[in-house]
């Protein structure tokens, strides 16, 4: 456990670049998704932004 | 129990960030999944809500970073050039006398620097400072860190004070002038306290008349500045005000030892020059129309549809936040950072590498507090557009009605602490005053002025900032000490906030 939390907060450069691409890129993806109509896709791409939030979470 | 379900992403925050220790980034996140959750499973958000409100939210993210990013840009450029080292070893051979060194660095040159850097610069510059001119580490950290409070709201070159526009969709126009007032007030009373701190009643006393002038010449250069329409450099001009009147009237004060050495002048005005170039580019975009109206071809705007939660909510249609790129503030730095830099460059101030330093140590240290707001942000929209924030609103204003007002500051200064950051509170809490404001029946801009205010005064008390401060003073472990040296100076700060906001409240 010390061991993962050691090696993330050695990438936490890394990781939050990720976190922030993920909250990024997929946001401006739902307004054409919703505007589409297409409940199925608003939730996937908002999976993907709850991905980001969850690497935001786990770094310490 | 609608009050207490929209609560819950907000307790969270601030229970994993003062309880659990959490950085912003962590904390922002789980603040984001709970209200997505809340939002979606009892307040009847569906996924059009939710898909548009995730594009608002990223707009409103960028309009705060553009800021943010270009701000630290700057900074580092100067940083890098030794302009801050220069002014940080010009000050202390003003005077010898204690209380006017706690005054001019710990205050005034505080200011500047939270003007222009901010994201804890000022107290990681001096506190080393002024432990080297003999100051405890206890009261190294202490002074600085009440001394630039009431310049975070316009400080960062207008990152919390954007935030709070984008936050409430209330222009500057409105906002600028309680915001400004309150904060310039608070400003002179920031003077008296880093005077008793730095010495006791015997220097307030002694000191009484150059706190009054660089409190009043600050507030008043602050004040009109951002009413001016020029808010992203409200507090570095009313830190290079302050600065220009130190010079002369601290040398009055030389202190028994007369032997303070001599100003490096040159270092100074060089210092400064990176500078003025802000000053140079902001008035030329905000006052040379054609230069203006130039700038502001490109925008990104989109238009976004009503929407309603199962519930029966409504978020009206209208266009998201507007982002002119290349006239935004973000812009304005970024253009200024550039001749800066060139300015520097072409005077031989930069060793090799130093634009990759430059841009790295930027994007390091701006990362993490971009992820925190960008959850934040998008936690705060969810909750707006789902109903949350309204909901949380009315239970607010049924619950303190008539004092509402003097518990508005408290709250801005709750969120401070609790998030780390002016900007945070201002992100988190901004549309939960401004609805709470609109229910009870107050006018809003100054509720909002008072909350920005104890947000910013109460912002250098967060243990996030507190850390940082200890660390460069020799002080890691003991940050309780420290937070106990400041509790009481930043009470009465927000406590005068709070009847400031009362007395506005009379006169609108």
């Amino acid at each position: 456990m010390a061991d993962l939390k050691n090696n993330l907060r050695k990438r936490q450069f890394q990781l939050h670049l990720l976190a922030l691409l993920l909250i990024f890129v997929p946001a401006a993806g739902t307004y054409f998704a919703a505007q589409s109509g297409s409940d199925a896709l608003v939730w996937v791409l908002i999976f993907i932004v709850v991905l980001g939030n969850l690497v935001a979470v786990v770094v310490p | 129990m609608a009050f207490f379900l929209a609560f819950i992403p907000i307790a969270s925050i601030l229970v994993l960030m003062v309880g659990f220790r959490w950085g912003a980034a962590r904390a922002g996140g789980a603040g984001y999944l709970s209200a997505l959750l809340i939002a979606a499973l009892a307040f009847g958000a569906g996924p059009q809500l939710l898909g548009y409100a995730h594009t608002r939210a990223l707009l409103l993210s960028l309009d705060v970073l553009y800021i943010v990013w270009a701000a630290f840009l700057l900074y580092r450029v100067a940083d890098e050039a030794g302009a801050i080292r220069s002014i940080g070893q010009a000050l202390p051979h003003l005077t010898a006398d204690r209380g006017m060194q706690a005054l001019v660095i710990g205050w005034v040159f505080a200011s500047f620097l939270q003007g222009v850097g901010g994201f804890g610069v000022p107290v990681a510059v001096i506190a080393p400072i002024l432990v080297g001119l003999g100051f405890t580490p206890m009261m190294a950290v202490v002074i600085p860190s009440l001394g630039h409070g009431w310049a975070v709201t316009f400080g960062s070159l207008g990152s919390s004070f954007q935030a709070l526009m984008a936050s409430t969709g209330l222009p500057a126009e409105v906002l600028a002038a309680p915001s400004a007032l309150f904060l310039s007030a608070s400003g002179l009373l920031t003077g008296l306290l880093v005077a008793h701190a730095a010495e006791g009643w015997s220097a307030v006393r002694r000191l009484a008349l150059p706190i009054a002038v660089f409190g009043i010449v600050m507030g008043a250069v602050q004040y009109v500045t951002a009413t001016a329409g020029l808010w992203n450099i409200a507090a570095f001009c009313a830190g290079v005000g302050g600065l220009l009147f130190a010079v002369p009237l601290a040398r009055r004060f030389r202190g028994q030892q007369g032997e303070n050495g001599d100003l490096d002048r040159r270092g100074l005005e060089f210092a400064v020059s990176g500078y003025l170039v802000l000053i140079a580019v902001t008035l030329a975009v905000q006052l040379v129309q054609p230069l203006n109206e130039f700038l502001g071809q490109v925008a990104i705007r989109v238009d976004f549809p009503e929407v309603r939660t199962a519930l029966g909510h409504v978020t009206p249609a209208g266009p998201g936040r507007t982002i002119p790129v290349f006239r935004h503030a973000g812009a304005i730095l970024a253009f200024s950072s550039v001749l800066a830099y060139l300015i520097y460059r072409r005077a031989g101030l930069y060793t090799p590498g130093a634009a990759r330093r430059i841009l790295s140590g930027t994007l390091r240290k701006v990362l993490s507090s971009s992820v925190s707001i960008a959850s934040m942000v998008a936690m705060a929209v969810i909750m707006e557009n789902s109903g949350m924030t309204e909901a949380m609103a009315r239970g607010l204003a049924g619950g303190v009605e008539r004092l509402y007002p003097l518990i508005a500051p408290w709250i801005g200064a709750l969120g401070a602490f609790m998030t780390g950051s002016n900007t945070n509170s201002n992100v988190v809490f901004g549309a939960l005053q401004l609805r709470t404001a609109q229910i009870l029946g107050y006018t809003a801009a100054v509720i909002l002025g008072g909350h920005t205010a104890g947000a910013a005064l109460a912002s250098v008390m967060a243990p996030t900032k507190v850390v940082v401060g200890a660390s460069t003073a020799g002080m890691a472990g003991k940050e309780g000490d420290i937070l106990r040296g400041l509790i009481g100076y930043t009470a009465l700060l927000v406590a005068l906030i709070s009847l400031l906001t009362l007395l506005a409240l009379w006169f609108v």
